[in-house]
């Protein structure tokens, strides 16, 4: 009983490290996720400016091409 | 002796649980954190397809009208430039049958540009008419090529700046 109890006891220690390490790796990689996921909305927050922009240029030309 | 390591075998379970109820929890937490960005991103990826697919409709379609405009303006700057061409060999070569050319000179253009006071001798007359097609036709026919140069180069850009956005959002999405 003594050396099941022993046994059993080191199996949960190794569980317990195990399942440990494998949450933290799951962990950071969301987290590097997210860090990307924001890094990209800001770029094509950015980019989405540049685009409305190029489009009021070209509408602006339009314009002024049939004004003309 | 043998309650102690049973006591230790159940907080190893209960430290066990609880270290997956927490990984669990903050998983769950980041999970949520990133759906607002993901749609963010999404949100970007539309407006900026559908703003793109609204002007370039546009363009594409205005950009074929002004290069016809184009076409016709330079082939009447082409014809003007040839009637001047005419007149002046008339005025400057044969001198007296530039009165008989006044008419054309006017005739293309607009009314008080081709107008012309009857002291004006005929070299005035050609010049006038010189000024009239360098500012109206020409200066007409470049600002419109100009635009259309504008358009077209800034379409490209955007093509071009579109063809790499999706590119980024799919990959993570």
């Amino acid at each position: 009983m003594l050396e099941g109890l022993l046994i059993g006891g080191v199996a949960l220690i190794i569980v317990n490290l195990v399942v440990r390490d494998q949450t933290q790796f799951r962990i950071s990689r969301l987290r590097a996720e997210l860090l990307g996921l924001i890094s990209e909305e800001k770029r094509l927050a950015e980019r989405r400016d540049e685009v409305e922009l190029m489009v009021a240029q070209i509408a602006d030309a339009l314009m002024r091409a049939d004004r003309r | 002796m043998i309650w102690v390591f049973a006591v230790v075998v159940v907080g190893l379970i209960a430290v066990l649980a609880e270290l997956l109820l927490s990984y669990q929890k903050r998983a769950s937490d980041l999970r949520t954190k990133q759906d607002p960005f993901r749609r963010r991103i999404r949100a970007h990826a539309t407006a900026m397809q559908d703003a793109m697919g609204g002007i370039q409709g546009v363009a594409t379609e205005q950009i074929a009208d002004f290069t016809t405009e184009l076409q016709a303006l330079a082939k009447r700057a082409e014809e003007l430039r040839e009637e001047l061409l005419r007149l002046e060999r008339q005025v400057f070569g044969e001198g007296g049958a530039a009165a008989a050319e006044k008419e054309d000179v006017i005739e293309d253009g607009d009314e008080d540009a081709g107008k012309v006071d009857a002291e004006d001798t005929p070299e005035d007359k050609i010049r006038e008419a010189q000024d009239f097609i360098r500012a109206e036709v020409d200066g007409h026919r470049l600002s419109l090529q100009r635009d259309v140069e504008v358009v077209r180069r800034t379409l490209s850009l955007l093509e071009s700046k579109l063809r790499r956005a999706p590119a980024v959002g799919e990959k993570k999405n």
